[in-house]
């Protein structure tokens, strides 16, 4: 029965969801062989993460069945304020099967799913909202372009019939460095990167804005894209772990419904895969410290200016008065109970 | 970079859910006070809805920012198999924000929520889902009887009333042990309980053969997820209080709202009950002398300690 009076009832106002909301798909089933080094990685991405977006977000890590030991690390992450949502479920559900769960669950304007071996550069974020002003009608914006997933024409075609004087299309290949560098990540064969170096892509510039994108080239691997867009989608076929075919169904639907797939021009990610590639060591050493150190907390909720509650805050922080305030709370509920 | 292929490619088939996600909300945001036997009481609640629900499916819990104690020992129970899935927040997103991850993300085709302090009884589950799939357009069914306000089953009693099929009764059907199993767990007074029982009745239906209550509440309900989407999101702003929107919306919606005939579930609050205590005492809290308690009922002491008790529940909230 009820003994006293539960204190969440006096009104305190509930935390309200930043704008942005990244959300990280994990799944480490051991700590050996191919996933040897699978939570370095995670762990990579996570400072990149944080170190690289401009604006503060939510960020929520949905582990999709890895063993207990990765478990425990992302546990601990969360209680260090690193990850402000955990989500562990006991059985793998696939990829899209996850993907229900967390892009129907997020409560934030903005979703950026991205897979767990995305390394984030400096600029993704600004580079993506520019995009979406520059290019209405974005479903998922992509920080880097895909090349396999230029067989498919995601959400462009209408686009690419607009007469409107602020678009200008062209074709181009990619730089070769950005070939290189994507086929590198992706352990590609030489053919496949000779494949993709002489491969023209399809660009879109407006000219008003000067902003730039591939058409096309947008995946699962990492996007951003407004909740109400997803929402419309939802929920995605699940049936296999990782199954090009599910894991497209959104890119297709999307595509339906007339909604543009855009990429940056510029790769603003690395696809790390399963190791810590030499030729990205420099880049993960500019990764401080204060990459993976919570963020600046947000004013506690229900906060006041008052003098009472500033000296209440200065003193919960000494470990003494702490206890003295707690032992005043309890006896203020013996009090209200009794 | 990648080397080597991905095992998980190579998967043909991965885990699907359960029909059923069994959701529950938690939050402790620490152990004393109010809140001193809340995480026994959640452990109660997690083990009766797991051992007696007479239907397969996957436990969910939402864990709205509670202490490292609580979280940690969820946990435990979800490494040792006992949850499917755990959502853990840093931060309390209040119980419309919750619901509207909970509602949005569950995987299964029904869900069945519970608050964190509810005691279930065998049959609970399968018992709901057998008045959810007879009756038509159903919007929820809770797991026991109990006298709700009318205004939010309005729609349900103009069903019951106009549909020949269905067996509309009104009496005393709940016993005093039913009726005040569940009042007195909310902390009314005997007096008053007692009052209540005597001057109201209880509406029942029974319809191709199933009987259920007519009510039900947002505390502990089954539902249809497609159901809910049409009431999602909830725009709720504070941790508590505001709940009862839900039961408002889905009687607006014409949907009905029944309860069991069979008392399945009950209302532990924070407060361990007897039968689960084994040989551990109730905490006493220390009863304050007779001045104390007279000095604290004066209303303008009553508002300043009670303000401070508030304030420093947020500061360590």
């Amino acid at each position: 029965m009820r003994k006293g009076q539960n204190p969440a009832k006096a009104g305190i106002k509930a935390y309200t969801p930043r704008r942005l909301g990244v959300a990280t798909l994990v799944y480490i089933p051991v700590q050996e062989g191919y996933f040897d080094q699978s939570l370095e990685v995670f762990k990579i991405h996570l400072a990149s993460l944080r170190q690289y977006t401009s604006e503060e977000f939510d960020s929520l890590v949905f582990d999709n069945g890895s063993c207990p030991e990765v478990k425990r690390e992302l546990e601990k992450m969360h209680e260090q304020g690193l990850i402000d949502w955990l989500i562990l479920s006991e059985h793998n559900l696939g990829k899209t099967g996850a993907l229900n769960l967390i892009l129907a669950g997020m409560p934030n304007e903005w979703i950026c799913f991205a897979d767990s071996d995305m390394l984030f550069r400096a600029g993704w974020l600004e580079a993506c909202w520019k995009i979406n002003e520059s290019f209405q009608n974005s479903a998922m914006i992509g920080a880097q372009v895909i090349f396999p997933d230029w067989d498919v024409d995601k959400g462009n075609t209408e686009f690419r019939k607009t007469t409107d004087p602020r678009f200008v299309f062209s074709k181009e290949k990619a730089p070769e460095w950005l070939v290189d560098e994507y086929c590198r990540a992706r352990g590609a064969s030489i053919e496949r990167t000779l494949v993709y170096r002489e491969m023209l892509l399809d660009k879109a510039r407006n000219v008003e804005t000067g902003v730039e994108v591939y058409l096309g080239g947008n995946s699962h691997q990492q996007f951003l894209a407004r909740r109400a867009v997803l929402s419309q989608i939802l929920p995605l076929p699940s049936g296999l772990q990782l199954s090009r075919e599910q894991d497209t169904y959104q890119d297709r639907r999307l595509d339906e419904l007339g909604y543009l797939h855009p990429t940056t021009t510029v790769p603003y990610l690395y696809h790390m895969g399963n190791t810590i590639d030499p030729e990205i060591i420099p880049e993960v050493n500019r990764l401080n410290a204060s990459g993976i150190a919570p963020q600046t907390r947000p004013v506690k909720t229900g906060q006041k200016n008052n003098l009472l509650w500033k000296i209440m805050v200065w003193l919960s922080r000494n470990r003494r008065t702490r206890q003295a305030l707690l032992r005043l709370y309890k006896n203020l509920y013996e009090v209200f109970s009794s | 970079m990648r080397i080597g292929q991905n095992p998980a490619k190579a998967a043909n088939e991965v885990a699907q859910p359960e029909r059923i996600t069994v959701a529950v909300l938690n939050y402790i945001p620490f152990l004393s006070g109010f809140y001193t036997e809340c995480l026994d009481v959640l452990k109660v609640c997690l083990q009766t809805a797991r051992s007696s629900a007479g239907l397969p499916f996957d436990l969910m819990v939402f864990d709205n920012g509670s202490c490292p104690e609580v979280q940690n020992e969820l946990v435990r129970l979800h490494q040792a198999g006992e949850l499917q899935f755990l959502l853990l927040s840093e931060k309390n997103l209040g119980k419309g924000g919750a619901w509207n991850s909970i509602f949005s993300g569950a995987p299964g085709e029904l869900i069945a929520y519970a608050d964190s302090d509810v005691l279930f009884s065998p049959g609970w589950l399968a018992k709901s889902v057998e008045i959810l799939e007879t009756y038509p357009d159903v919007g929820m069914v809770t797991a026991r009887p109990f006298r709700t306000p009318e205004k939010y089953s309005s729609a349900t009693i103009q069903w019951a009333e106009s549909t020949p099929e269905a067996n509309y009764q009104i009496g005393q059907f709940l016993t005093w042990e039913e009726f005040s199993s569940f009042v007195l767990s909310l902390g009314t007074s005997l007096e008053q309980t007692q009052a209540w029982y005597v001057t109201a009745g209880d509406m029942r239906t029974t319809y191709h053969g199933v009987p259920a209550g007519i009510g039900a509440s947002h505390w502990q309900f089954l539902t249809r997820k497609s159901t809910l989407q049409q009431f999602l999101p909830f725009s709720m702003d504070r941790p508590m209080g505001q709940v009862r929107m839900l039961d408002q919306r889905m009687n607006e919606q014409g949907l009905l709202r029944l309860m069991t005939v069979d008392c399945l579930a009950q209302n532990m609050s924070n407060s361990l009950p007897a039968e689960f205590r084994g040989n551990r005492k109730a905490p006493q809290a220390a009863r304050p002398a007779a001045f104390k308690r007279k000095l604290a009922n004066l209303p303008l002491v009553r508002r300043v300690l009670l303000d401070l008790y508030n304030r420093i529940f947020r500061l360590y909230n």
